[in-house]
């Protein structure tokens, strides 16, 4: 049996994590600087804007979803994600908000599609049926509009509303 | 580490409904207002609500937008065809004009392509075309006897009261500011916004889809971002039978609104067999209107027709055929004519004179009579 070829991926706060070559090749990123690199010699990947913990779920997605793959998600999603998505992955999102922002951009940076994917359908379903204030206190954004624009910007809207 | 990303939160868009990317992102702040109106969300919106891929509407719009340009040319090539006498240099001059014009419209039209909010503004742009019915109809006839009824039952002309039912808002609204005149000429103020000016064809095709719209709705309210109707192909077209159908094709509402204010997009619409002998027909509300329920016992349809539902519970309007859409009073029957007559209105037009349509309307929530005579 042939040994399984790896690749050691580092964080932003310097943690390695060895890594399925195959499993790894999920990521557009990862994929193209192997592909400029020797493929005889085991690479050690820096990965600076990525810190370990969201690093560690990416490479946990990327070994089940390796031999499963992903299910395309519905746009836009017209219940819960967690109608639509497997047992698996609603496992995989039980996670702090801080992390979930944390992979989406770990995600983005990678370019792994499915999991950018994953972790943005789970953001639009916490922010479906909230109102913008709700959403400004769930992620901690300031409201920079002056009232003025507030009631210009809601009453350019009103094409919306009644539709 | 926060969410405001110009990669990642369109992407977190695209899997929100309309009205949550407009009525509550875009109020969140600045940037998240700029970010709510980029191509990258409302290139794949505008797809998924107009069906852009099947029918390419945006050569439709962007035809149509160009009209006062067009007839420019059009008058242009009428001037050149009536001076036979002029010379092949003033002729060059033409072409080469014409040329540049052209060049210039290409390049244009490249621009606005680019624009970051390209996509937002053409489905806005698309949706404020449509009209709007919110009303439950027992209020429109509550509405048309408290406020305006002397005025409205005055108003014979078809056109007219169509555009009075799709605008019972504006009507609202102007009676809440003390004005209780009715809008007596033809420019559509749609959602208390700027007045759209229409040329003579969209107009005529506007009131065609009011029409066709509280045919298929019966009064019900439209949801534009969520429903769906069933366009089909019949071979015969007095033959309601359900193997009669040839194909069918599930459509969008605001795709099949599109249809017919823009109908030589009907070509595209990815039916079989799209022969003269053969018939299109639509029917509404398809998730509430599952094709498997369609082959009902007839007592059942028989129920609906006594229970005073027109139509659409059970079968499909012959979509050309719904502007001359009319029920004879006490005949159970349902006639189609081939002229603009249809009216589903709520009032009874006593002061019509011998030239105009007689309008003569009861309803109540649970039957409603109809009966027109011919429109001159």
């Amino acid at each position: 049996m042939s040994e399984t070829k790896q690749v050691e991926l580092t964080s932003k706060d310097k943690v390695s994590f060895k890594v399925d070559r195959d499993v790894i090749l999920m990521s557009g990123l990862v994929k193209d600087m192997l592909e400029e690199g020797d493929e005889d010699e085991t690479p050690i990947i820096p990965i600076p804007n990525v810190d370990s913990k969201p690093l560690q779920k990416v490479i946990e997605y990327c070994q089940y979803h390796h031999k499963e793959p992903a299910q395309e998600i519905e746009k836009p999603l017209k219940g819960k994600i967690e109608d639509v998505i497997c047992d698996w992955d609603k496992k995989f999102l039980e996670i702090d908000q801080s992390l979930l922002i944390e992979l989406i951009m770990a995600a983005n940076y990678l370019n792994i599609k499915d999991l950018l994917d994953l972790t943005c359908a789970k953001v639009a379903s916490m922010i479906k049926g909230k109102s913008p204030e709700q959403i400004r206190e769930m992620f901690g954004i300031e409201n920079d509009f002056t009232p003025e624009e507030e009631a210009k910007i809601r009453e350019e809207n009103k094409w919306c509303e009644e539709a | 580490m926060t969410l405001t990303n110009a990669d990642t939160l369109p992407i977190v868009m695209t899997f929100l409904d309309v009205k949550s990317v407009i009525l509550s992102c875009s109020l969140v702040s600045r940037e998240w207002n700029h970010l709510t109106r980029l191509n990258s969300i409302w290139k794949l919106k505008y797809e998924q609500i107009f069906m852009e891929s099947v029918f390419n509407w945006t050569k439709h719009v962007t035809n149509s937008s160009n009209d006062d340009d067009d007839s420019d040319s059009d008058s242009d090539s009428k001037d050149e065809s009536s001076d036979n006498s002029s010379s092949s240099e003033s002729e060059g001059r033409k072409r080469k004009k014409r040329k540049k014009i052209k060049k210039s419209k290409k390049q244009k039209t490249r621009k606005s392509n680019q624009e970051d909010y390209y996509w937002f503004n053409l489905f806005k742009k698309c949706i404020l075309l449509f009209p709007i019915l919110d009303i439950e109809y027992e209020n429109v006839e509550l509405l048309a006897n408290q406020l305006d009824y002397n005025e409205i039952k005055k108003i014979t002309n078809v056109q007219q009261l169509h555009e009075i039912i799709y605008h019972l808002k504006e009507t609202i609204r102007n009676q809440e500011n003390g004005q209780s005149q009715l809008t007596s000429d033809y420019q559509y103020k749609f959602h208390n916004s700027k007045a759209l000016t229409l040329n003579k064809e969209m107009k005529a095709n506007l009131m065609q889809l009011a029409t066709i719209l509280t045919v298929l709705y019966d009064g019900q309210s439209i949801f534009y971002f969520t429903d769906n109707v069933l366009i089909r192909v019949k071979k015969e077209m007095w033959q309601w039978a359900h193997e009669d159908e040839i194909d069918c094709f599930e459509c969008t509402l605001p795709a099949f609104c599109m249809l017919v204010l823009y109908p030589k997009a009907e070509e595209n619409i990815p039916l079989k067999k799209m022969k003269k002998k053969y018939h299109l027909m639509v029917s509404p509300s398809i998730e509430n209107h599952k094709r498997e329920e369609e082959s009902d016992s007839e007592s059942d349809n028989d129920d609906e027709k006594e229970g005073g539902r027109v139509l659409n519970t059970t079968n499909s309007c012959f979509w050309l055929d719904m502007m001359g859409y009319s029920e004879p009073e006490g005949k159970n029957d349902i006639c189609f004519c081939n002229y603009f007559d249809w009216c589903p209105n709520f009032i009874s037009s006593e002061n019509s004179t011998n030239n105009s349509p007689t309008i003569n309307t009861s309803m109540n929530t649970k039957k409603r009579t109809i009966q027109i005579s011919k429109y001159e």
